[in-house]
C-alpha cells in the first residue's frame, strides 16, 4: 500500500488523535469501572451489570473500541519500527521517554491481545458461569496472571499520560518551550495518578488491597442489589 | 618518568564504499589543546615524507569560530571538534569517529550535501537568512534564530527518527521552513513550503525526542520552531479538510 504525502500526514494526525479519543476515553472508562470493586464484590458486578444493560453494546465495543485500538495499533507498529532504540552518549532525559513510549506501545499491544483473550475470548472467560468478580479472582489468581495485569496497567497508564503531551506538541497546542514543559508535567501528572488508580483498583480483586484512596467496601457480598 | 601524552583511535576510511579501521595515534599531552587542534598535527603527521605515498588524516576544519564543519563523535558523544578540550574529555585514550547519520567521503569528513539539499529545496525564493548576517542574527524572534544554522547536522545525528529505516530528513531542514517564511522576500511561498513539510518524512515523522534542541551548538530552539510549525501544519491541515 503506497501512500500519498497528504495521506501520511493525515494517517497520522489520525492515530495521534485515536489515541486520545477514544481510546484514551476508553481507558479511563475501563480504569473507573475497575475502580468500582474498591467498593466490593457486590458494587462491581452491579456496575458490571449496568454497562451490561447498555444499548448497542457489541457495536459500541467493536466500532468505538476494538476498531479504534487496532488502528492505533496497527499505525503505532509502523511508527516504532521506524525509530532507533539505541540510547547512547548525547542522548537526554527526554529521549528516555520517547523510547519509553514506543516499548511501552509494543508491549501494550501484547498485553492488549492476551488480555482480551484471557477475559473475553478464551473457553475459560466465554463459558464461565460465576459473577464477573469471581471470575476476575480466580484469573488474577492464576500463575504470572496478576504481574502481567499490574504492568499492563502501568504501561497504559504511561502511555497515555505520555502519549498527551506528544498529542499537545504534535497538534501544535504546546508551540512554546514553557507549554511543552507545562503539557509534558501534565502528561507526567496524569500517567502516575492514572497509574495509582488502575494498581489500587487492581489489587482490590487479590487479597492484598492497597486502598489508596478511601474507604473499606460497603460489603463483601457478591451479588446485593442485583437481580438474579 | 615518562612525558604525559594522549592516545587518539581514529576511525579512519579511505573512501565512502572503503572499509573503516581503527588506527592509533599519541601526541604529547597539553591541558590547553583541543581535539581539533590534535587533528591539525595528525593530519600533518600522517602527509609522510616527500614522495610516500600516505593518506593524510582528512576531516572538516572550522574556518574562524566554530561553525559546526568539525562535528563528529568524540569518546562516542557527537560534538563539534574545535569546543572539545582534551582535558575536558577526562580520558587519556581519544576515540574519534566520523558522524553516523552521514555518508563518510573520508575518515571523519562526511557528506552533509543531502542535509543541504533539503534545506535549500525549502527557500523557494527567500534569499538570505543564512550565516547568521547582522539584524538576522541579533533578533530574538525564533524563526529568525534558525538563521544561526551552520547545517553542521548534530540535530540530524542525534535524532532517533533519522536513520536508514526511515524517510525522516531531520530538524535542521524542517525548521527552515519557518525561517524562510519569516523572511521577507519568503511570505509568498509561505503555504507550498509548509505543503512540503507535510509529507512523508517531514514533520510528521517528528517523535518528540528533543535531542536536537539539547545538542544544538548555536542553541536554536528547535523543538519550538517545530511546535509552531506542527500548529501551522495542522491549521492548513484542517483547512484542507473544509475545503480551503
Amino acid at each position: 500500500m503506497k501512500l500519498s504525502d497528504s495521506q501520511y500526514y493525515t494517517l497520522r494526525r489520525w492515530h495521534s488523535l485515536s489515541g486520545v479519543v477514544p481510546v484514551g476515553a476508553f481507558l479511563l472508562e475501563h480504569l473507573a469501572t475497575n475502580a468500582i470493586a474498591l467498593d466490593g464484590p457486590a458494587a462491581y458486578n452491579r456496575g458490571v451489570a449496568a454497562i451490561g444493560g447498555l444499548p448497542f453494546l457489541p457495536a459500541i465495543e467493536v466500532l468505538l473500541i476494538g476498531v479504534p485500538i487496532l488502528f492505533h495499533m496497527l499505525v503505532g507498529a509502523l511508527i516504532a519500527t521506524s525509530g532507533e532504540a539505541s540510547v547512547f552518549r548525547g542522548r537526554y532525559p527526554r529521549n528516555w521517554m520517547y523510547l519509553l513510549q514506543r516499548v511501552s506501545g509494543v508491549f501494550l499491544a501484547f498485553f492488549i491481545i492476551y488480555h482480551v483473550w484471557g477475559t473475553r475470548l478464551s473457553p475459560a472467560a466465554a463459558l464461565h458461569r460465576s459473577d464477573l468478580y469471581t471470575f476476575m479472582r480466580g484469573h488474577l489468581r492464576e500463575r504470572g496472571v496478576l504481574p502481567i495485569y499490574l504492568l499492563g496497567t502501568i504501561a497504559a497508564c504511561f502511555h497515555l499520560g505520555n502519549g498527551l503531551f506528544g498529542f499537545a506538541v504534535h497538534w501544535g497546542f504546546a508551540a512554546t518551550k514553557e507549554a511543552q514543559r507545562r503539557a509534558a508535567r501534565i502528561g507526567f501528572a496524569v500517567f502516575v495518578i492514572l497509574a495509582a488508580l488502575g494498581v489500587d483498583a487492581l489489587l482490590s480483586f487479590t487479597d492484598h488491597p492497597l486502598r489508596l484512596f478511601g474507604h473499606p467496601p460497603d460489603t463483601f457480598a457478591l451479588h446485593a442489589g442485583v437481580e438474579r | 618518568m615518562s612525558e604525559p601524552a594522549i592516545t587518539l583511535r581514529v576511525l579512519r576510511q579511505s573512501s565512502p564504499t572503503a572499509a573503516p579501521r581503527w588506527e592509533g595515534f599519541t601526541l604529547p599531552w597539553r591541558a590547553d589543546l583541543s581535539v581539533a587542534a590534535c587533528l591539525a598535527e595528525l593530519r600533518e603527521r600522517t602527509r609522510g615524507a616527500e614522495g610516500e605515498s600516505r593518506e593524510p588524516l582528512a576531516w572538516t576544519e572550522c574556518t574562524g569560530r566554530c561553525n559546526g564543519a568539525c562535528a563528529m563523535r568524540i569518546n562516542g558523544a557527537a560534538r563539534p571538534a574545535c569546543t572539545a578540550r582534551v582535558d575536558e574529555l577526562g580520558s587519556d585514550v581519544i576515540t574519534l569517529e566520523p558522524l553516523v547519520k552521514f555518508v563518510v567521503i573520508r575518515d571523519l569528513m562526511v557528506d552533509r550535501e543531502p542535509m543541504i539539499e533539503n534545506i535549500e529545496r525549502l527557500r523557494m525564493g527567500a534569499e538570505g537568512g543564512d550565516g547568521a548576517g547582522g539584524v538576522v542574527a541579533a533578533s530574538s524572534d525564533p524563526a529568525l534564530a534558525i538563521a544561526r544554522c551552520t547545517r553542521c547536522g548534530l540535530c540530524l545525528e542525534t535524532c532517533p527518527q533519522v536513520n536508514e529505516r526511515s524517510d525522516y530528513v531531520g530538524p535542521a531542514p524542517i525548521v527552515h521552513a519557518l525561517l524562510f517564511n519569516a523572511l521577507p522576500a519568503g511570505g509568498a511561498h509561505a503555504r507550498q513550503r509548509l505543503a512540503a513539510i507535510m509529507g512523508r518524512g517531514g514533520i510528521a515523522d517528528c517523535g518528540n525526542a528533543q535531542n536536537c534542541v539539547e545538542i544544538c551548538p548555536e542553541r536554536i530552539p528547535l523543538t519550538e520552531a517545530l511546535g509552531t510549525l506542527a500548529r501551522e501544519t495542522t491549521f492548513l491541515w484542517l483547512g484542507r479538510m473544509m475545503g480551503g
